[in-house]
């Protein structure tokens, strides 16, 4: 053992019953964690139960059975006082920039509306000053304060959202496809915003992806989730360079290589076996 | 089989499209205009392009580069865009042609395929109904039409075609949806194929199988095919010569191995090093600061002048021209080129 989780997933299963069909099992024995201080990647297709998983991380969901451990807290027990605590140090980013920001609020309102529920006895300036250094922190200026989303562009607003969650000091982000709505250059600096958090805070991410360039290059680990089941998991460096399951295999082999060369010797190689 | 071993024998980018072919299609100086609130604004121009049959063009660019618009002005598909220059056809002017015309080429000889197959296709006409309209509308007999439409669906991988064909688009899957498009789109056998963004809605393994079907059939049919797309993964595995834009402009363009090995433009540079790669470790990605120009507030020179690493003060005023280099398959846009590097 070296450091300890901040998050478990043990065991979750989850089934959806639709009439006149057999229950669709989402998340079949799911594990995954997450240790304090790391990224953690989350990857598979659409249909893969992704965004099951997240909404009952979040609590949005309730699993039929296993447990959600944050903190040392076992959340499927834990008392308004508990979820209180949780919904302050988890903080999720949305895969649209777009729709994920109310489009009547300020960036100020945006980013501080965590700190009016949760601290209801913060004074105002000491709100501005937090949201300033928020926004300061993702590359944004305290300036852009009394703007409103539409004068930004799909990677600013990713960083308001950014700020939007760390304002409140989370220790874990929740990530769900955040840059896979963003242009390449723009990718890069959300990417390496994350990279720096991690290093200068120890905060602890949860980044789900399809993409898995973006997950090698950025998550410490990976777990790969196949309908519903987590069919391998392990450290970024072992599993992109020594796949185990065919599933992963199959994903790596599927995504592009930005390198002619390479693209060419792959479409050879698929082709004989 | 058969096909799977001429991919084999052809891979993309070796195989050399003969140059003393005529283009399919040259489109020359083309300027676009749209009227906005503010007045009218120029989304692109002086885009200069010409594809040969059988070759395939990647028009790469990031949101609002103008790459889509530019895809669209060919099709003459939005009225409400004012385009100038010259758009040819297999020797034919498309600018200026009559509605009517038009309507002869698109869908036949050149034909389109869009990012989105649900709102591309229609949910209350059948599969079937849908890939025979093309040949329908060309005055094909409902049999034959039903016929070929089935052919086209086989060759794109959709099992069971013949029945499936009875289905509608919403008893499909995104990836089958996106191979029912593609059939539309194919089934009179255009000479040209654009194809709009056509994997980047699609998971990974169903956009391998849908790219390796385009690169199948415009190998077997000699079709030519402009790709739209921002993925610079998908472009290196299917294009023979790749054109940048930015901000309305084409500021670089080469054949793919040379725009890969030896970009010219900072722009092209600063994206290949923004690209995280699934084959080596991590690396901090280079992030280019900053965010495109939008086209209204272009300066008069270089509109990636404000993002550059080697600007001087004259980018910013003095308009660069995309010039062919000594090797002149390749053509950039920019007062101080990359020099090659030495590696």
């Amino acid at each position: 053992m070296n450091t300890p989780d901040i998050l478990t997933v043990r065991s979750i299963t989850k089934t959806f019953a639709s009439r006149g069909r057999p229950a669709a099992k989402a998340l079949d024995a799911v594990n995954l964690s997450v240790s304090e201080g790391s990224i953690a990647g989350l990857v598979g297709e659409s249909g893969s139960g992704k965004s099951t998983l997240i909404r009952c991380i979040m609590g949005l969901e309730r699993p039929d059975t296993g447990t959600i451990i944050f903190d040392g807290t076992d959340m499927s027990v834990a008392g308004r006082e508990e979820w209180r605590k949780f919904r302050q140090q988890v903080q999720l980013v949305f895969q649209d920039p777009f729709s994920s920001l109310d489009p009547r609020m300020t960036v100020e309102s945006t980013v501080g509306e965590g700190l009016v529920i949760h601290k209801k006895s913060m004074v105002k300036n000491h709100r501005r000053e937090l949201v300033a250094t928020a926004l300061e922190s993702v590359g944004l200026s305290a300036s852009d304060m009394n703007r409103y989303p539409r004068s930004f562009s799909g990677g600013q607003r990713q960083r308001i959202a950014i700020a939007r969650a760390i304002v409140m000091r989370p220790r874990l982000l929740v990530c769900d496809e955040p840059v896979s709505a963003l242009d390449v250059s723009v990718q890069a600096q959300v990417i390496n915003l994350l990279k720096s958090m991690q290093a200068e805070s120890n905060i602890s991410i949860l980044f789900i992806a399809h993409d898995l360039a973006v997950v090698r290059h950025l998550c410490d680990s990976v777990s790969v989730l196949e309908h519903g089941k987590i069919v391998e998991s392990g450290r970024s460096t072992e599993i992109f360079g020594n796949p185990q399951a065919d599933y992963t295999r199959s994903l790596i082999a599927a995504s592009p290589i930005p390198d002619p060369a390479v693209q060419r010797e792959k479409s050879r190689s698929s082709l004989a076996q | 089989m058969m096909t799977e071993a001429r991919t084999a024998a052809l891979p993309s980018g070796e195989r050399s499209p003969a140059t003393e072919v005529a283009p399919i299609l040259e489109v020359r100086d083309l300027a676009i205009d749209t009227g906005t609130s503010r007045g009218p604004m120029r989304l692109v121009e002086n885009v200069n392009l010409s594809i040969r049959p059988g070759e395939r063009l990647a028009l790469v660019g990031e949101s609002g580069s103008g790459k889509s618009v530019t895809a669209r002005a060919i099709m003459q598909l939005d009225p409400s865009m004012r385009l100038t220059g010259s758009v040819r056809f297999a020797g034919t002017e498309l600018l200026g042609l009559p509605e009517r015309s038009l309507r002869s080429y698109r869908g036949s000889r050149l034909s389109m395929v869009f990012q989105d197959p649900l709102r591309s296709l229609n949910p209350t006409m059948t599969i079937g109904e849908q890939v025979a309209e093309p040949l329908r509308i060309r005055g094909v007999s409902r049999r034959e039409a039903w016929r070929r439409a089935q052919a086209t669906l086989d060759q794109l991988g959709v099992a069971n075609a013949g029945h499936r064909m009875r289905s509608y688009p919403f008893e499909f899957s995104g990836g089958m949806r996106q191979r029912v498009a593609l059939a539309i789109a194919l089934v009179a056998e255009p000479a040209l194929l654009i194809a709009d963004e056509p994997t980047t809605a699609l998971d990974t393994r169903v956009q391998d199988r849908v790219l390796k079907l385009m690169d199948t059939i415009a190998l077997e049919r000699g079709l030519a095919v402009i790709l739209i797309t921002h993925d610079l993964g998908v472009v290196a595995g299917f294009a023979d010569r790749v054109a940048v834009m930015y901000s309305g402009r084409l500021i670089e363009e080469a054949p793919v191995d040379d725009l890969y090995r030896a970009p010219k433009h900072p722009y092209t540079r600063g994206l290949l090093d923004a690209v995280p790669r699934l084959d080596t470790d991590a690396r901090t990605l280079a992030a280019m600061p900053g965010t495109p120009v939008s086209p209204d507030a272009r300066p008069p020179g270089c509109a990636f002048a404000d993002r550059c690493p080697v600007r001087v003060d004259d980018c910013l005023s003095v308009r660069p021209v995309l010039l062919p280099m000594a090797d002149a398959a390749h053509a950039v846009a920019c007062h101080f080129p990359i020099e090659r590097e030495s590696k």
